[in-house]
């Protein structure tokens, strides 16, 4: 019998965005209590985000 | 910026521990990594996301995208070169 733990904590594989895709956009909250939209730099600057696991570990 | 999936007030606690971070921390906190899936890097199994860098350029593509891997660490040579790369 086939193990159905297994086949439900089966995920797919995660696939990073690829260079020239569009970015998707989004709007968060930040520690300045300012609200980012990705959008609203468009047409005026480059954006880096940097991903990080969680607070307080290295970046 | 920075982004992960704590929320502001964590992110206040943490910028506070270096005397304040100028730049955004962003709070990609609800619904839980939904900004992290979008770009492929939210590790479902363990509830937080990659250690990954993400370059968009003002046309709002990706220039560049690159993963360190959660043990891993940054190159910020290469980081910088592509920075300079877009001006």
């Amino acid at each position: 019998m086939r193990d159905r733990t297994e086949t439900n904590n089966f995920q797919p594989p995660r696939t990073m965005i690829d260079t020239g895709a569009q970015a998707p956009d989004f709007e968060l909250d930040s520690h300045l209590d300012t609200t980012v939209k990705l959008s609203s730099f468009q047409g005026s600057k480059n954006v880096l985000l940097v991903f990080y696991p969680l607070d307080f570990t290295p970046t | 910026m920075g982004i992960s999936v704590d929320s502001k007030f964590c992110h206040k606690a943490w910028a506070k521990s270096f005397d304040g971070i100028t730049y955004p921390l962003l709070a990609d906190f609800h619904p839980k990594g939904g900004v992290a899936s979008a770009y492929g890097l939210m590790l479902d199994d363990k509830g937080i996301t990659d250690r990954a860098t993400v370059l968009i350029g003002k046309d709002g593509t990706v220039k560049w995208a690159e993963s360190a891997g959660v043990g891993g660490e940054r190159n910020p040579g290469d980081l910088l070169g592509k920075c300079k790369e877009l001006g």
